[in-house]
C-alpha cells in the first residue's frame, strides 16, 4: 500500500524533499552558512584528532607503567635494579607525559583529561610503588605533581594537569601491588617487610575512611578492593604469627601459598 | 612516620575536595539564576505558536531581547568565578543552559530577519567570548545543539503558521532548515550526543517538507 502512495506523489510536480534538494544544489561553496560550517568542521576535526592522539599516548603510558610495576615486583633489589627502575621512570616521563603536555599546550587540559586520566592513575601507582620500595614511604601529591613540569627545547616551561583525584585513585590501586609484594616477601623470607607493608596499608585505609566525598566517584569502588587486599594481608600476618612458632622460617613460604592462589583467581 | 605522611596526603586531598565542592555550589546557584531567565524567555517565545502568534512576533522578540540582559549579567558573574584554563572542569554545569539560550536567540534572530545567527553573534548576546582562547566562551557544540533545537521548533512553527493562515512561513522555514541541513552535512561527527541530536534533524526536515508539499499540491503556494 505505501508504495502506491509514493508513486502517486511522484506523478505531481511537487515531491516531499524537493526543497532540500534544491537548496543543497543551490548553495555554493561561498554561501555564508556553508563557509561557517566548513570552519566548524575544521574545529571539530582538530579537536577529535588531538583527543585521539592523547588517548593513544595515555594508553601507552598505562601499558608502560604496568611494565614498570611488574619489573618492580619480579626483580630483586640490587644496583642494576635501582638504576633500571630510575631509567624506566625517566622514560615514562619523557616519552609519554611530556608529549601529552606538548599536545595540550595552549588548550584547556580539563577538556582532554578523560583521554589520559587512566594513564595518570597507572603512572601514579607505579611511582608510589617505587617510592615505597625505595624509601618505605610515599610522597604527597605536590611532590609527585613536580613530575608534570617539563622544559621544552626552547626553554619554555610546560605543565600538565595532574588532578589530586587521580593521585588518590592511583594510591588506592597501589595498595593492590603492595599486597602482592607482601605475599611475595614471605616466599623469599622477608617476614618483617610483610608486617611493615600490612601496617602501611592500614594507614592508607584509615586515610580513605576519613575522606568525605560527595557525588558519584570511583573512590567507593576502589575502597572496596583496598579493603579486600588489606584483609588478605592481615590473614597472612596472622598465619605467620600463628604458625611462625611451629614452622622454621624458610618453610613459611608454604603458609602463604593459599593466599597467593586466592589472589590470582581474583584477577 | 608513615602515619604522618599518609595523614598529610589525605588532609590535603580533603581540602581539595572541599574547595571544589564550594566552587561547584557557587556555580550551581548562578547557573540556576540564568536558567530561570532562560525559562522565562522560553515561555515568552511560546506565544508565537498561538492563534494570533505571528502578529505577536515583534513583541515577543523585543521582550526576549530585554531578558537577555539578565542572561548577560548572569554569565558575567559566572565567568568571574571560573579561573582561566578551568572552563571544562565545570563545563557540565552550564552546558544545558547555554544550549537553551543559543536556541532561543537563534529563534529570535530567525523570526526577526530570517537568517541563521552566527556563533559570534550568539556568544555576544549571551555576553561571553566566542573563542576559547579569550576566556569564558561559547562552546561550539552548544551552539550547534542550539540550532538543532531551532530546527525542531521551526518544524512546529511551520505547522502552526498554516493553522494561523500564514502560508508563506512554511516555505521560508523549509528553505532555512534545508540550509542548516546542508551545513551539518559538512561536519564529521563522532558517535556522540551531537550526532544523536543531528539525526533528529532529518525528521524535522521531513515534517516541514510535508507541510510545504501539502500547501503546494493545493495550489496554496503564495
Amino acid at each position: 500500500m505505501p508504495r502506491r502512495k509514493v508513486q502517486r506523489k511522484s506523478e505531481k510536480k511537487y515531491t516531499i524533499g524537493h526543497v532540500s534538494q534544491e537548496v543543497i544544489l543551490k548553495l555554493g561553496e561561498t554561501h555564508p552558512t556553508i563557509m561557517m560550517f566548513q570552519n566548524f568542521s575544521q574545529t571539530i576535526d582538530d579537536k577529535h584528532q588531538r583527543y585521539e592522539r592523547v588517548v593513544k599516548l595515555g594508553r601507552d603510558l598505562t601499558y608502560n607503567s604496568k611494565n614498570l610495576i611488574s619489573f618492580l615486583q619480579v626483580n630483586k633489589p640490587n644496583t642494576e635494579y635501582h638504576s633500571n627502575a630510575k631509567e624506566m621512570i625517566a622514560k615514562l616521563i619523557e616519552k609519554y607525559l611530556k608529549p601529552i603536555a606538548v599536545e595540550l599546550d595552549g588548550h584547556d587540559h580539563y577538556q582532554y583529561l578523560r583521554a589520559y586520566t587512566n594513564g595518570l592513575q597507572e603512572f601514579t601507582e607505579a611511582i608510589l610503588f617505587h617510592q615505597y620500595l625505595e624509601n618505605g614511604v610515599i610522597e604527597n601529591w605536590s611532590v609527585v605533581n613536580d613530575y608534570f613540569t617539563f622544559k621544552t627545547e626552547d626553554e619554555k616551561e610546560l605543565k600538565l594537569l595532574f588532578p589530586q583525584m587521580d593521585f588518590i585513585l592511583g594510591l588506592a590501586d597501589c595498595t593492590g601491588e603492595l599486597m602482592r609484594k607482601c605475599i611475595n616477601n614471605i616466599a623469599v623470607g622477608l617476614i618483617d617487610d610483610c608486617f611493615k607493608i600490612c601496617n602501611f596499608v592500614k594507614f592508607i585505609l584509615t586515610g580513605f575512611l576519613g575522606v568525605i566525598v560527595v557525588g558519584r566517584n570511583e573512590i567507593g569502588r576502589k575502597l572496596y578492593t583496598l579493603k579486600q587486599s588489606l584483609m588478605k594481608m592481615e590473614m597472612v600476618c596472622y598465619n605467620i604469627k600463628m604458625r611462625g612458632n611451629e614452622v622454621p622460617k624458610h618453610m613459611l613460604a608454604d603458609v602463604s601459598d593459599v593466599e597467593e592462589e586466592d589472589e590470582e583467581s581474583m584477577d | 612516620m608513615a602515619n604522618i605522611v599518609i595523614n598529610n596526603i589525605f588532609t590535603s586531598f580533603q581540602e581539595f575536595l572541599d574547595n571544589e565542592q564550594d566552587a561547584r555550589e557557587q556555580i550551581r546557584s548562578i547557573v540556576n539564576e540564568i536558567d530561570k531567565v532562560a525559562r522565562e524567555i522560553m515561555m515568552t517565545m511560546q506565544v508565537i505558536h498561538q492563534d494570533n502568534g505571528l502578529s505577536e512576533i515583534p513583541n515577543c522578540c523585543s521582550k526576549a531581547r530585554e531578558l537577555y540582559q539578565n542572561v548577560r549579567n548572569g554569565f558575567e558573574k559566572l565567568a568571574a568565578l571560573i579561573p582561566a584554563g578551568q572552563y571544562y572542569r565545570y563545563y557540565e554545569h552550564w552546558r544545558r543552559v547555554a544550549q537553551k539560550l543559543c536556541f532561543l536567540i537563534s529563534l529570535v534572530v530567525f523570526l526577526e530577519v530570517g537568517m541563521l545567527i552566527s556563533k559570534e553573534t550568539a556568544a555576544s548576546v549571551l555576553g561571553i567570548k566566542n573563542d576559547a582562547k579569550e576566556g569564558f566562551h561559547l562552546e561550539l557544540e552548544d551552539y550547534l545543539m542550539g540550532i538543532l533545537n531551532l530546527s525542531s521548533e521551526l518544524a512546529r512553527l511551520a505547522v502552526n503558521s498554516v493553522t494561523c493562515g500564514d502560508y508563506t512561513k512554511p516555505f521560508q522555514i523549509s528553505e532555512f532548515v534545508a540550509e542548516l541541513n546542508a551545513g551539518f552535512r559538512l561536519l564529521n561527527m563522532k558517535n556522540d550526543s551531537l550526532r544523536k541530536r543531528y539525526d533528529v534533524l532529518k525528521y524535522d526536515v521531513k515534517k516541514i517538507e510535508e507541510v510545504v508539499y501539502d500547501l503546494s499540491i493545493r495550489g496554496l503556494k503564495p
